[in-house]
């Protein structure tokens, strides 16, 4: 009896030690397993993290890290930057504020094939996922997902209605003639350290609700006191910036987001770049 | 006079009070505490003036922190300059947490220095404090010299070429010389404040 029950207590901590949290699924998905020479297709992972739990956007915010995906395709194909869905907003007591993912998330890519395919036509395609989950404590996490499209598709899941879905939820660009809206932006950032003054005027086609400004991640550059505020058709968004330390911050045209929901309670984004040393952008 | 000395009194008490609510900033004087170690013993950061003091933001469940007490990144810096006038401190502002559970983690880890117990988060919160690991380092006049991350390897994987700004700035104060890099942007998990 004292044997097993030294064996009950040694499973039991064992299985203690494998009970961290588990909190996020990731799988391959693809817009359709179709490959044709030189066009492009996209895949992407989808992640869906459980509730109470959230995962990263490409700027994470005060704390966290961002989720990674990295893309392995075959020789002649190329692989493009990931699509960012719009993020939400986390604020953490302290005054700690999150961007990130509650839910689902897609990351997609689209893959560009070369002008002749070789062999069978079928494709390999392999991502590497990497995040940070926090609920009340945070559990890092990754997974190697791999997946043949093509002749000999296998892995990868073809779902066209999820593609187009978050597609929706891509941040569009200003210039695009089905853009939302129209931007001016002007101050910059002074070389020297001292905090300069950004304002971004965005008028709306139609007035949306709920906006909010989500800053691009850079190392070098101090992003402070942001403000909106929206007024009829118009968004006017403030905030200073600095430079750290004498370090050169990595882009001079700031990538940063505006979320919105649209008419349709549909929650959407707009690229919004801001070019940091005043000039138009 | 008598009206101009009454003016120039309220100015002066508007002015402590527009900086009584303390963020460690480059440049300016490290805000001021006294709180208990793991052990019960007060720590009062101004009996440490004339030391060069680290402050280190930690959470034993923070898998940032997990990763650096593996690597033993903060216990071999603080050994380094043990014996250089440098008094390393981790400050632990977890909400759930208390002196007993930090006692743990410093016996787990095998460290020396002492672990605040900051579970109320009254000096996370004079600090700023945003991130385990989040760091501070202060110079022998109380003024805060560097305040940010730990490294430039948020992700991990790069612990041999990765720039330690902490070990940086801790060469350039022991050698009287002005702080390289005074601000990076810290990472790691969020302090976990209390809601």
């Amino acid at each position: 009896m004292r044997l097993l029950a030294a064996l009950a207590v040694l499973f039991a901590s064992a299985s203690a030690r494998a009970q961290e949290p588990s909190p996020v699924d990731a799988r391959l998905v693809v817009r359709t397993q179709a490959v044709e020479p030189g066009k492009p297709f996209d895949v992407g992972v989808l992640l869906r993290v459980q509730p109470g739990w959230h995962i990263y956007w490409l700027n994470p915010g005060d704390a966290g890290l961002p989720t990674s995906v990295r893309w392995t395709v075959p020789e002649g194909f190329t692989a493009g930057a990931l699509h960012w869905p719009v993020p939400q907003r986390f604020d953490q007591p302290g005054g700690v504020l999150g961007y990130g993912y509650t839910g689902a998330v897609l990351l997609g890519t689209t893959v560009t094939p070369p002008p002749t395919l070789a062999g069978d036509g079928s494709v390999a395609v392999r991502a590497e996922v990497g995040w940070l989950a926090c609920e009340k404590i945070c559990v890092r996490g990754r997974k190697t997902l791999d997946g043949t499209l093509g002749h000999a598709a296998d892995g990868a899941t073809s779902d066209p209605g999820l593609f187009t879905e978050w597609d929706s939820r891509i941040p569009v660009d200003p210039g695009n003639g089905d853009a939302p809206a129209s931007l001016t932006a002007r101050g910059g950032v002074p070389a020297d350290g001292q905090a300069g003054t950004i304002t971004v005027d965005v008028d709306w086609k139609r007035t949306p609700a709920a906006v909010e400004w989500f800053p691009p991640d850079d190392p070098a550059l101090d992003v402070q006191a942001a403000q909106s505020r929206t007024d009829g058709g118009r968004t006017q968004l403030t905030f200073r910036a600095k430079r750290l330390s004498g370090q050169r911050p990595k882009q001079a045209v700031l990538e940063s987001v505006i979320a919105y929901t649209d008419g349709s309670g549909v929650r959407r984004g707009l690229r919004v770049p801001i070019n940091l040393d005043g000039k138009e952008t | 006079m008598r009206s101009m000395t009454w003016a120039a009194a309220a100015l002066l008490t508007l002015a402590t009070l527009g900086t009584a609510r303390a963020v460690a900033v480059v440049g300016q004087p490290a805000p001021e505490f006294t709180i208990k170690d793991q052990d019960g013993h007060d720590v009062d950061l101004e009996a440490l003036r004339g030391k060069i003091v680290v402050l280190e933001w930690t959470n034993p469940d923070c898998p940032f922190v997990r990763r650096h007490y593996g690597a033993k990144t903060m216990r071999t810096l603080a050994d380094r300059f043990k014996n250089r006038d440098v008094v390393w401190l981790a400050v632990n502002s977890t909400n759930y947490m208390d002196a007993a559970r930090d006692r743990a983690w410093r016996t787990e880890q095998g460290f020396s220095y002492p672990v605040l117990d900051d579970h109320a988060g009254v000096v996370g919160t004079s600090y700023g404090a945003k991130t385990t690991p989040h760091m501070f380092v202060i110079d022998r006049q109380g003024t805060v010299v560097y305040a940010g991350a730990i490294d430039d390897d948020a992700a991990g994987g790069h612990e041999t070429t990765a720039r330690n700004y902490v070990a940086e700035a801790l060469d350039d104060v022991t050698a009287g010389k002005a702080v390289r890099v005074g601000e990076t942007k810290p990472y790691g998990c969020s302090v976990k404040y209390a809601q």
